[in-house]
């Protein structure tokens, strides 16, 4: 399978979001996803970064119109709360296998 | 030399980037870390704190020195530079006497008071703890006391925690966050002081005005993207600057070149405080598994970050009208000095909280947020001199003499003006409030809901 790029927004693009990459970094391997490579940027940049780079899926915290974009968009509080962690890392997993 | 010699000595010349490091690392250990995310962990946090001077660096050389020159040329007298939120962390963090050991401190506050049930959060965004943080290290650089610092920022903490739970209803309606609230050190202040203007404007005719918030997304979303932002500003600081050599080439050049700077400091530094949160993660983690484990029977509130609010349309829209505002009013408030730069970015986490009390009426969140924004420039003015000498207690190297600094978030933070006012009285202003908000919210929780902005039929579904 081809490495997936990964774009995570959310409203500093450091803090959240850093929590977001760093549980994803660490277990969407195990998904049997590669990664290729993540970028963070803020939900105010996201339409633009979206337009620049090639991502396969948009990981949010935040709300993002996913009509500004032509990847999917998921929005998830679960890597931060840890309620439900397992449910959106396999939600975000079967989007990137195109289920 | 005596053992406290020795330990003074090596404080001294290890300096942040090494001794945080350290500190972080017995911290993880005690947390269970495993030792490799503990050691890794570890040194990306110095890693940041060497990126962020590195930036900083050039910031001050680059913009600084043009700053100075607009003093010069104009009259204009604003002589702190708005070095931007990811520098205030930085210093919070590395202030070797309060910095993280705050972390610990406020974790204690807040299980005693989850288990006292005088809050229903569980506050665990550790990173965000440098707010109090903060709080207490300016306290610290004001009086000395240390004592004074912890008690500044753990009640700048609980006053967090209840109005968490005071507006936790109204965030769950609009936002659709069940179980989360949010105790953010510097939206929380300015949610507090717009519920009174939110109840004048309702008294005017203002409240019907509507704006569309995707339409001002449209016309002014290129301030939203911070490499934008920074080079207009840029421009504008170095125009302002050169304006009275403007048929020189040379000036022309360095007008660029500070646009290129800002530009480039407005993207970068934020990066590097991504290194030091990334270097945060794993303790942030397993603070949270602790915590939540622990408390696995009862259900409260989880307490996050505002920036999971940011992407509300009328948030960002409302921040964007604001930037320009904003650049107003630093010109004509007399005795103003604070120069905006890198923070005119987050003013989204002004008024997202202001997003459910408001109905997200943009119209009246800019007049609100204008409003605010006065006073917040005379409290950075207040704040610049104690901001500037706890950076050089953290170790920025600032140019001696040359310039101050300061940031909206949090070097004009209300929150932090009150508490650290005229150290010890502030507290006791601080501590009213706490306990106003936390009886009201007792004694009536619906009406408390309503007022931080949830609806009246969805408090009384719940």
């Amino acid at each position: 399978m081809t490495k997936k790029n990964l774009l995570i927004v959310c409203g500093t693009a450091i803090a959240t979001s850093t929590v977001v990459a760093e549980y994803l970094k660490e277990n969407l391997p195990k998904c049997g996803i590669e990664i290729g490579h993540i970028a963070k940027c803020k939900a105010s940049e996201a339409k633009e970064r979206a337009k620049i780079g090639k991502f396969d899926i948009i990981i949010t915290t935040t709300l993002l119109s996913s009509s500004d974009f032509d990847v999917p968009v998921v929005k998830t509080l679960a890597f931060l709360t840890g309620r439900g962690e397992n449910e959106a890392l396999a939600e975000i997993a079967g989007k990137l296998k195109g289920e | 030399m005596s053992p406290a010699e020795i330990i003074k000595s090596m404080i001294d010349g290890l300096g942040v980037s090494v001794l945080l490091p350290i500190i972080i690392f017995i911290i993880a250990k005690c947390f269970r870390v495993p030792w490799s995310r503990a050691i890794r962990s570890a040194v990306l946090i110095g890693i940041g704190f060497i990126g962020i001077n590195a930036v900083l660096g050039i910031f001050l050389g680059g913009v600084g020195s043009v700053a100075g020159r607009m003093v010069d040329v104009t009259g204009i007298t604003l002589p702190a530079l708005d070095v931007g939120w990811p520098a205030a962390a930085a210093i919070a963090w590395g202030i070797g006497k309060v910095g993280v050991w705050m972390i610990p401190a406020f974790l204690l506050l807040n299980l005693a008071m989850l288990g006292l049930k005088l809050t229903n959060t569980l506050n665990i965004d550790v990173w965000n703890y440098w707010h109090f943080a903060f709080t207490g290290a300016l306290i610290l650089a004001l009086t000395g006391n240390i004592v004074y610092a912890f008690i500044g920022g753990l009640l700048m903490g609980a006053i967090c925690l209840v109005c968490a739970d005071w507006t936790a209803s109204a965030i769950e309606e609009t936002f659709e966050l069940p179980g989360v609230s949010i105790p953010h050190g510097f939206s929380v202040p300015f949610a507090l002081m717009v519920i009174p203007i939110n109840w004048l404007l309702d008294r005017t005719p203002i409240k019907n005005i509507r704006a569309d918030p995707e339409a001002v997304k449209k016309k002014l979303g290129f301030l939203g993207e911070p490499i934008m932002l920074g080079l207009i500003i840029g421009f504008i600081i170095a125009l302002v600057a050169y304006s009275n050599a403007l048929g020189e080439a040379s000036s022309w050049y360095t007008i660029l070149k500070t646009a290129m700077c800002m530009a480039a400091v407005m993207y970068i530094l934020p990066m590097m405080v991504g290194i030091l949160m990334e270097g945060l993660v794993p303790l942030s983690e397993a603070i949270r598994k602790t915590m939540t484990s622990r408390y696995k029977s009862r259900a409260f509130n989880i307490g996050l970050d505002s920036a999971i609010l940011i992407g509300h349309p009328s948030a960002i829209a409302s921040s964007l009208i604001l930037i320009p505002i904003c650049i107003g009013l630093m010109v004509i408030l007399p005795g103003n000095a604070m120069l905006l730069a890198v923070d005119l970015a987050v003013l989204p986490f002004l008024f997202c909280m202001m997003v459910p009390i408001m109905r997200g009426n943009i119209v009246k969140m800019v007049i609100a947020g204008t409003i605010v924004m006065i006073p917040t420039f005379y409290i950075g003015t207040a704040l610049y001199p104690a901001f500037t000498s706890a950076a050089k207690e953290a170790g920025f190297g600032i140019p001696a003499g040359t310039l101050s600094i300061t940031s909206i978030c949090d070097g004009a933070n209300p929150l932090t003006y009150v508490l650290s006012w005229a150290v010890p009285w502030g507290f006791v202003i601080g501590g009213i409030l706490f306990v106003v908000i936390l009886l009201a919210l007792k004694k009536w929780p619906k009406k408390m809901a309503v007022i931080g902005g949830a609806s009246e039929d969805f408090v009384n579904e719940k």
